[in-house]
C-alpha cells in the first residue's frame, strides 16, 4: 500500500491534473446538478489534498519528484498550487448555494469549467515549457470565460465578451513571445532562459515581455483591465475570477523568477513590471475608490493589490519573490472573506448592504475582516503582505514599492471604510434583495475559511518559512 | 495578585466589560452597575501596577508573534503606568458620570455608546501598556477603530461626516506614515522594542533620524500635531459622554503617551541628531499653540472652545517631548496628565450644564454658576489648572516646560508656552470668572430637580485630581526617572 | 542573404502585422463579429510567427489548438449575444446592461 502511496506521491503534479481533469469529464457527464457537484467537490478535495501534500514535502523535506517530460515544480509552482486548489475547492463549495439559481442543464457545465479551469492554471505552474504554459493558461481562461457566461444575469455575456477578446488578442502575444523566446535561447523549456547563452538578448527581453504583459491583462492589472468591470460587474463568478486574477499572477512571479537568472533579461523585465504595478496601484486605487457597485469597487481592489504584487515581483530578489507570494495568499483570503460576505446579497449596489450586520451577523463579520486585511489592519494576513512588501523594498533602496504598498492600504482605507459604515451604520433602507437562508452550509465553511485565513495573520510563521523557503528555490538561490 | 494578572486584568476587563454591558443592557440599571464596576476594577488593577513600577518590578505579556523579533507583547513601565493609572481613575468617574447623562439625556442606544466606551478604553490602555513599536501601532489602531463609533454615535448626516474625517485622518496617517516608520525603524535596529535610550540610538544617520521624527510625530495623527490635528476640532459634535473619550481619556492623551513613549524609548538619545527636524516641528507646534489658543477664544460654542483650547494643551505636550531632554519628557508626561484632569473635569461639567440647562454657547454662561455651584467649582478648576495657575496640576507642568525650554536653551519655546497660557486665560478665564459674577438666570433649569449626584459628584473629584500633582511632584520626578535612565 | 531567410523575414512581417491589426481589431471594434474576427487573425499571425521562427511541430498544433478554442467560444458567445440582446453591435450590448443595473447612490 505505501509503495502505491509513493508512487503516487512521487507523481503529483500529474496526479493533481489528473483528479482535476477526470473530475471535471465526469462532473460534466453527470446530468444531476447536485450529484455533479458533488463529484466536483471531491475532485477539487482530492487535488487539494495532494497539493499540498506535494507542497509541504517539496519546500521543507526536498522530496524528489519522478522526471516528467511535461510537467516540473519549482518554487513558485510548489507555493502557489496548493492555494489554487484550496481556493477552487472553496469555489465550488460555495456553488452549493448557488445552485437554484442557475439553469438545471447548466450545473455540469459549470462545474466541469471550475476544475477546467484550475487545471488549466495549475497546469500552466507546472509546465516544464512555453507551449505547456500557454496552453495551460488559456485552458483556465477559457474556462472562466465560459463561467461568466453561464452566469443568471444576461451581462454576463457581455462581459465573457471582453474576457474573450482581450484573452484572444493575449494569448496570440504569448504565442509570439513562446517564439521569440524559444528562437532566442534555442529551447521551450521554461528554465532554459538561465542555462542557455542567449544569443538575442533584446529578442529574448521582448519574447519575455510579449508573455508578461498578456498575463498581467488577466490579473486584472491597470491599465489592461477594461474586461474585469464589465465580467465582475454583471457576473456571479467572482470568487473565480480572482482566482484567476492570483494565479495569472503566479505564472508572472514564476517567468519573473526564470528571467531574474538571465542577466540579460532581468533588468528590463523588471523595469516593465514595477512600470505595470505602480500604474496599477494608483489606477485601481483610484477607481475602487469611486465605484459604486460592490463588485466592480472589488475588481478595480483587486487591480490595486495586483499592483503590489507586481512590484514585489519586480524587486527580483528573495525578499521581493517571498513578499509577493505572501501578497497572494493575503489576497486570496481577503477577496473570499469579502466575496462570501457580499455574495449573500442578490444586489451589487452599495445600498444592499445597509445595515448587514444585523440581517447577517457573519456576512458582516466576513466583510469587515475581508475589509481589513485589504487595508493592511494589524494582526490580519494583509499586514503581513504589506510588511514584507515594504520591507524587501527598503532594502533594496525602491521607496516607490513603499508609496505603492502605502497607496494601496490608505485606498483600501476609503471604499473599505464605506463598506463597513454601511454594514454597521446604516439601517437597512428598503427590504434589501437579500437571500437570508443562503447560510446554508455549504457558505459558512467559505467563510471559516476566510476569516481563518486572515486570523493567521497572528501566527504565520510557518507561512513566512515556506514563502521564503519557495523564493529561494524559485531564484535558484542556495536554500 | 501579581504583576502579570493585574496587567492582564488592565487590558481584559474592559474588552469584557463590552460584552457585558451588551449582554446586560436591560434593565438600565444592571448596565450602569457593570458599566461603573468594571471601570472600578480597571483602576484597581492600574493602582497596583503603579505600586508594582515602584517597587521596581517588571512584568510582561506576550499574545503573537506575527513576525520575527516582533511580538504583539504588553509590559509594565513608568510611563505608560502613571497615565494608565491616572486614566483609569477618571475613567471611574466618567463611567458613573456617563450613567447620569444617559438618562438625564435621553440618550440613544446607551448600552451601545457604553460598550465602545468600554472598547475605547481598553485600546487606550493597550497604547499605554505597549511593549514595543508594533504593539503600539496595534493598539493604536484599534482605539481609532473603537472611537469611531463614540463619534459617529448620534447617527446623523453631520455626524457621519465627522466620523468619517475622524477616522480617514487618524487610519490614514497611521497606514500613510507611522507604518513606513515602523518597517523603517526595524530595518535599522533589527527590533521594535521600547528600551531606555532608545533602541534607534547609535543605529540611525542624521537625514534617517529627521524623516523619521516627521514620519512618526505626523504619523501619530492622535497627538493632533498639525496638520494632523483636523480630527480633533472636528470631533466637537460627538456626545458628551464620547466627546470626554475623545479628547480627555483615550484618543488624545493616549496618542500622546504614545509619541512620548517614541521619543524616549525609539529615538533616546538619537533625538539629538534629529536636528533641524526638531527645531523646525517645535516651531510649528509652538506657534499652532498660541494659534490654537487664539482661535478658542472665537468659538462661542463651549465644545468647540474646548476643542481648540485642549488642541492647544497636547501640543504643549509635545513641545516638551522634543526638547530631547529629561526634563522636558518629565514636563510632557505631567502636561498630559494634567490637561487629562481638567480636559476630563470640564468636559463632564458642561455636559451636566447641558442635560440640566439645555445651554452650551458661552454667552449663555454668565451667572449659571451661583445655580450650579459645585459644577462650575468644578470648571473654574480645571480651567485654572489648563491656564497653569498654582497651586493646580497644570501649573506645574508649565512651570517645568518652561524650566526644560530654558535649560536646553530653547528659550523662544518657553516664550512661546507663556504666551500660551496667557491666551488660555483669555479665552478661559473670563468664562469662568462670570459664572459666578453673573446674574443668575431665573429659568436655568430644564428639569426641575436640578443635577443629579451622578453628574455632579464626578467633576468635583475629578477636579480635586488636579490639585493631586501639587503634592506628588517631587514622588513622580522618581517615579518617572527610569524613562530616560536605566536602572 | 538567401531566398529561404528572406521568405522567413516576409512571413514574419505578415504574421507580426496580422497579429497587431487582429488584436487592434479585436480590442476596439464595436461589432462583435469583427471583434471575433480579429482575435482569429490575431492568433492565426501568431501562429505564422511560430513558423516562421522555426518552431517545432507540437508548438504549432498546440497553437492551432488555441486558436479552435477561441473560434469555438466566441462563436457559441455570438450567437449567445444575439439570442439575448438582438444586437451584435457592442455599444448597444453596453446600453442595455447600463438599464439593468440598479441606481447607486451618491455617497
Amino acid at each position: 500500500m505505501s509503495a502505491y502511496l509513493d508512487l503516487i506521491r512521487s507523481h503529483a503534479p500529474a496526479v493533481i491534473l489528473g483528479a482535476l481533469l477526470v473530475g471535471a469529464a465526469l462532473a460534466l457527464a453527470t446530468p444531476h446538478g447536485r450529484a455533479s457537484w458533488a463529484l466536483a467537490l471531491f475532485a477539487a478535495i482530492a487535488a487539494a489534498v495532494a497539493a499540498l501534500d506535494l507542497s509541504w514535502r517539496f519546500l521543507t523535506t526536498g522530496a524528489p519528484l519522478a522526471p516528467d517530460a511535461v510537467l516540473t515544480v519549482d518554487g513558485v509552482g510548489a507555493f502557489v498550487a496548493p492555494l489554487i486548489a484550496i481556493l477552487a475547492a472553496l469555489v465550488i463549495l460555495a456553488e452549493g448555494a448557488a445552485i437554484r439559481e442557475r439553469l438545471a442543464r447548466a450545473i455540469p457545465f459549470a462545474m466541469a469549467l471550475h476544475l477546467a479551469g484550475a487545471a488549466g492554471w495549475i497546469g500552466a505552474l507546472f509546465a516544464q515549457d512555453f507551449v505547456g504554459l500557454v496552453v495551460g493558461v488559456n485552458v483556465g481562461w477559457l474556462a472562466l470565460t465560459g463561467l461568466v457566461a453561464t452566469g443568471p444575469e444576461r451581462g454576463g455575456l457581455n462581459g465573457a465578451l471582453r474576457m474573450l477578446t482581450a484573452g484572444g488578442a493575449g494569448a496570440a502575444f504569448m504565442l509570439a513571445g513562446v517564439a521569440l523566446v524559444t528562437y532566442a535561447t534555442g529551447s521551450s523549456a521554461v528554465d532554459a532562459a538561465a542555462r542557455a547563452l542567449i544569443s538575442g538578448p533584446q529578442i529574448a527581453t521582448l519574447g519575455f515581455v510579449l508573455l508578461l504583459v498578456p498575463l498581467m491583462l488577466m490579473a486584472g492589472a491597470a491599465p489592461f483591465h477594461g474586461w474585469s468591470g464589465a465580467a465582475f460587474g454583471r457576473s456571479n463568478e467572482t470568487l473565480a475570477l480572482t482566482m484567476g486574477a492570483l494565479a495569472s499572477l503566479a505564472v508572472v512571479a514564476r517567468l519573473a523568477a526564470v528571467a531574474a537568472t538571465a542577466p540579460a533579461v532581468a533588468e528590463s523585465v523588471s523595469v516593465v513590471l514595477v512600470s505595470v504595478g505602480i500604474a496599477s496601484v494608483l489606477i485601481g486605487s483610484v477607481q475602487a475608490v469611486g465605484a459604486v457597485n460592490v463588485r466592480r469597487l472589488i475588481a478595480y481592489a483587486g487591480a490595486a493589490q495586483a499592483g503590489c504584487v507586481l512590484v514585489a515581483i519586480a524587486l527580483e530578489s528573495p525578499a521581493g519573490l517571498a513578499a509577493a507570494l505572501i501578497q497572494l495568499s493575503a489576497w486570496g483570503a481577503g477577496a473570499f472573506a469579502l466575496f462570501a460576505g457580499i455574495a449573500a446579497s442578490k444586489d451589487a449596489a452599495l445600498t444592499a448592504l445597509d445595515g448587514l450586520g444585523r440581517r447577517a451577523p457573519f456576512a458582516g463579520i466576513a466583510i469587515t475582516v475581508g475589509a481589513l486585511s485589504f487595508m493592511g489592519a494589524p494582526l490580519t494576513i494583509g499586514l503581513l503582505g504589506r510588511w514584507r512588501l515594504i520591507e524587501a523594498g527598503v532594502g533594496a533602496g525602491w521607496w516607490w514599492a513603499t508609496g505603492a504598498a502605502i497607496v494601496t492600504s490608505l485606498a483600501a482605507v476609503f471604499y473599505g471604510g464605506r463598506l463597513i459604515e454601511r454594514i454597521y451604520f446604516r439601517r437597512a433602507t428598503e427590504a434589501a434583495a437579500f437571500d437570508l437562508d443562503v447560510w446554508r452550509w455549504a457558505r459558512a465553511p467559505v467563510l471559516a475559511a476566510a476569516i481563518a485565513a486572515i486570523a493567521w495573520g497572528l501566527a504565520p510563521s510557518l507561512l513566512l518559512e515556506l514563502a521564503a523557503r519557495a523564493s529561494r528555490l524559485a531564484l535558484g538561490v542556495d536554500a | 495578585m501579581t504583576a502579570e494578572l493585574a496587567l492582564a486584568g488592565v487590558l481584559g476587563v474592559s474588552a469584557l466589560q463590552a460584552l457585558l454591558v451588551l449582554a446586560l443592557s436591560r434593565p438600565p440599571g444592571l448596565r450602569d452597575v457593570v458599566h461603573v464596576l468594571s471601570t472600578g476594577v480597571v483602576a484597581l488593577f492600574a493602582g497596583y501596577l503603579v505600586v508594582a513600577v515602584a517597587n521596581g518590578e517588571t512584568a510582561r505579556i506576550v499574545l503573537a508573534q506575527p513576525l520575527p523579533n516582533v511580538e504583539l507583547a504588553f509590559a509594565i513601565e513608568p510611563l505608560g503606568t502613571l497615565a494608565g493609572a491616572v486614566l483609569a481613575g477618571l475613567g471611574f468617574l466618567h463611567a458613573v458620570h456617563t450613567s447620569g447623562m444617559v438618562r438625564a439625556t435621553d440618550q440613544k442606544a446607551p448600552a451601545r455608546l457604553m460598550a465602545f466606551s468600554a472598547l475605547t478604553t481598553a485600546a487606550a490602555m493597550a497604547v499605554m501598556f505597549s511593549a514595543n513599536l508594533f504593539s503600539f501601532f496595534v493598539a493604536y489602531q484599534a482605539l481609532a477603530l473603537a472611537a469611531f463609533p463614540l463619534v459617529a454615535h448620534v447617527g446623523d448626516d453631520e455626524a457621519r461626516n465627522t466620523a468619517r474625517t475622524f477616522l480617514a485622518v487618524l487610519l490614514g496617517a497611521s497606514i500613510a506614515l507611522l507604518l513606513p516608520a515602523m518597517i523603517w525603524t526595524y530595518t535599522l535596529a533589527g527590533a521594535l522594542e521600547f528600551q531606555t535610550g532608545g533602541v534607534l540610538a547609535g543605529r540611525v544617520d542624521q537625514l534617517s533620524a529627521n524623516i523619521l521624527l516627521v514620519l512618526f510625530v505626523l504619523g501619530i495623527a492622535g497627538a493632533a500635531a498639525p496638520p494632523m490635528h483636523r480630527w480633533l476640532t472636528v470631533s466637537f459634535t460627538a456626545p458628551y459622554p464620547s466627546l470626554v473619550l475623545v479628547q480627555g481619556l483615550a484618543v488624545l492623551p493616549a496618542a500622546g503617551i504614545g509619541l512620548l513613549k517614541v521619543f524616549a524609548y525609539v529615538f533616546g538619545s538619537a533625538l539629538i541628531t534629529a536636528a533641524p527636524a526638531t527645531q523646525i516641528l517645535l516651531g510649528i507646534c509652538g506657534v499652532t499653540m498660541c494659534s490654537a489658543a487664539l482661535i478658542a477664544l472665537s468659538k462661542t460654542d463651549m465644545r468647540e472652545r474646548l476643542a481648540y483650547s485642549f488642541w492647544a494643551q497636547s501640543l504643549a505636550a509635545i513641545v516638551g517631548g522634543l526638547l530631547a531632554a529629561p526634563a522636558g519628557l518629565f514636563a510632557a508626561a505631567l502636561q498630559i496628565v494634567a490637561t487629562s484632569c481638567a480636559a476630563t473635569t470640564l468636559l463632564m461639567a458642561v455636559g451636566t450644564t447641558a442635560a440640566v440647562t439645555g445651554r452650551h454657547r458661552t454667552l449663555d454662561y454668565p451667572g449659571l454658576g451661583r445655580v450650579m455651584p459645585w459644577t462650575f467649582a468644578g470648571i473654574a478648576i480645571a480651567c485654572a489648572s489648563l491656564i497653569g495657575m498654582p497651586p493646580f496640576s497644570g501649573a506645574w507642568a508649565k512651570l517645568w516646560l518652561i524650566t526644560a525650554s530654558a535649560s536646553t536653551g530653547v528659550i523662544w519655546a518657553a516664550g512661546l508656552v507663556g504666551a500660551a497660557a496667557v491666551l488660555t486665560f483669555a479665552h478661559l478665564g473670563p468664562l469662568a470668572a462670570n459664572a459666578f459674577a453673573g446674574r443668575a438666570p431665573t429659568d436655568a433649569f430644564k428639569r426641575p430637580d436640578g443635577a443629579s449626584i451622578l453628574l455632579v459628584a464626578p467633576v468635583i473629584l475629578a477636579a480635586a485630581g488636579t490639585l493631586g500633582l501639587l503634592v506628588l511632584a517631587d514622588p513622580l520626578a522618581s517615579f518617572l526617572s527610569p524613562v530616560w535612565t536605566p536602572r | 542573404m538567401s531566398a529561404q531567410a528572406l521568405a522567413s523575414m516576409l512571413v514574419l512581417g505578415v504574421a507580426l502585422a496580422m497579429l497587431f491589426a487582429g488584436a487592434a481589431t479585436a480590442l476596439t471594434a464595436a461589432n462583435i463579429v469583427k471583434r471575433i474576427t480579429g482575435v482569429l487573425i490575431a492568433l492565426l499571425g501568431a501562429v505564422l510567427c511560430l513558423a516562421a521562427l522555426g518552431a517545432g511541430a507540437q508548438t504549432l498544433v498546440a497553437a492551432v489548438a488555441i486558436a479552435l478554442a477561441y473560434c469555438a467560444v466566441g462563436a457559441a458567445l455570438l450567437v449567445r449575444m444575439q439570442e439575448s440582446y438582438g444586437v451584435v453591435e457592442t455599444p448597444e450590448a453596453d446600453k442595455a446592461d447600463l438599464a439593468d443595473e440598479p441606481r447607486e447612490p451618491r455617497s
